[in-house]
């Protein structure tokens, strides 16, 4: 099972999120409310189609319209594969994590 | 609504190979309105053309990627169709070839035949002598060969002519002791070498043709018989008993000119073989003139050509131009 990373997971966690309107605009918009860190465009539009290429996303077309100068969108959805690395990763965070919080509450009181 | 940048859209659109380009563009595009509401049309118009720079590295190193991709199966195509069809393939393909083969052959013939004495530097202002003989009979000769004396003359006749050389071209045994190889040589007055682009690698283009018993040999000639040895100076024999001295060594004459040449000597030396050169009754010279710069060849010959006639008033002959440049292509006569 191949590692994801930070921008990865939550590129994937977005387009989860988001279902059947997650497109390029519509993650890093989803990416940008949450973190609250303004990353630009080509930093969510990579991983997603770094992802797409490792076989989590699959993409399909979507309709032009005139806010877009009449070009069409790339919908992305999560795959078979996509949802069981999302999972594998979610376990294994919690494995790693567990007892990390306890550990870091205790060194801030020193 | 504001648009955005019409320029950076372009670029990036013809660089745009595969859908997911054209959805990235869309995605901006979309980004340029909303910011367009918050921030007004300059900020974002200028954000915009920041993001599309930002992206030219990516978008012309995919693009290339693709057509080299295309071209590759392209390629793959080809292969694969040849195989199937061999014979058809080798008719066609190997028709094709020879007859680009045969077009590319005739036109590089024809263009050396064309370039034949276009060297020199006058090649425009010379012209060949060519003399109109009307025999008794009625009949109409052309020549290349003319009088002695008429180059003379014309040359002091007509401020047109500017210059004016007579030549003989002699089939001669030449070469040092018991090594002598049958040779062109032509026997020019001095104005030749002036007329003629004619490069001296030794020896003084002024002097070299005033001794009638000296010799100009071509680089090829001068090798051929005195290998690394210097020649200048030295003697040569010719036909019997002659000997010749080298007063000029001169570059090869290059082949696609009517005066290929081994080498050159003075005309007066025809003295020797018992021609007469104050003479008119010979035919027996090849004469050429050069005209002024920029002087039409036919005005001229309208006045020289019956220039005979003013010594000897009885005369059918007239004289006709051949231009350098058609010397090697043209029959005589005709004009």
């Amino acid at each position: 099972m191949e590692l994801l990373t930070k921008l990865e997971e939550l590129v994937l966690i977005a387009v989860l999120r988001l279902k059947d309107k997650a497109y390029g605009i519509s993650v890093f918009n989803y990416i940008v409310d949450l973190t609250g860190k303004e990353v630009s465009v080509s930093s969510v539009y990579f991983p997603l189609e770094r992802l797409v290429r490792k076989g989590y996303l699959h993409t399909m077309k979507g309709e032009p319209s005139p806010q877009r100068g009449g070009m069409s969108k790339r919908y992305y959805k999560l795959t078979k594969a996509g949802v069981k690395a999302l999972k594998e990763n979610r376990s294994l965070h919690e494995t790693v994590w567990k007892g990390v919080s306890e550990i870091l509450k205790s060194t801030e009181e020193v | 609504m504001s648009k955005p940048p019409k320029l950076a859209k372009f670029l990036l659109k013809i660089l745009s190979s595969r859908e997911k380009d054209e959805a990235y563009l869309g995605d901006i595009e979309e980004l340029f309105h909303d910011r367009a509401k918050c921030q007004g049309p300059w900020h974002s118009k200028r954000w915009y053309w920041w993001e599309i720079v930002k992206s030219i590295p990516r978008f012309v190193k995919e693009s290339i990627r693709w057509r080299m991709t295309m071209l590759g199966n392209y390629f793959k195509v080809t292969f694969r169709n040849m195989k199937v069809h061999k014979g058809y393939s080798f008719i066609n393909i190997g028709g094709l070839a020879v007859g680009i083969a045969c077009c590319l052959l005739i036109f590089s013939w024809a263009r050396y035949e064309l370039s034949f004495d276009r060297f020199h530097k006058n090649a425009r202002d010379i012209y060949r002598l060519v003399s109109e003989f009307h025999s008794p009979g009625g009949e109409i000769n052309y020549t290349e060969t003319n009088q002695a004396p008429l180059a003379a003359v014309l040359k002091d006749k007509y401020p047109e002519i500017v210059n004016s050389t007579r030549a003989l071209r002699w089939e001669w045994k030449v070469g040092r002791e018991n090594m002598q190889f049958e040779e062109s040589i032509w026997l020019v007055d001095p104005a030749f070498v002036d007329m003629f682009t004619i490069s001296f690698i030794q020896g003084d283009p002024a002097t070299a043709l005033s001794n009638p018993e000296s010799i100009v040999l071509t680089e090829s000639l001068a090798k051929k018989h005195f290998l690394n040895e210097n020649p200048m100076g030295k003697t040569v024999i010719a036909g019997q008993r002659t000997p010749l001295i080298v007063s000029g060594v001169i570059k090869d004459i290059p082949q696609n000119s009517h005066l290929y040449l081994d080498a050159l000597m003075p005309i007066i030396f025809s003295k020797k073989a018992g021609l007469n050169l104050d003479e008119w009754s010979g035919f027996n010279f090849m004469t050429y003139v050069q005209l002024q710069k920029g002087i039409s060849g036919k005005d001229v010959e309208q006045k020289i050509k019956y220039v005979l006639k003013d010594y000897f008033p009885e005369t059918t002959t007239s004289i006709q131009l051949q231009p350098l440049t058609e010397v090697h292509l043209y029959a005589l006569g005709g004009g």
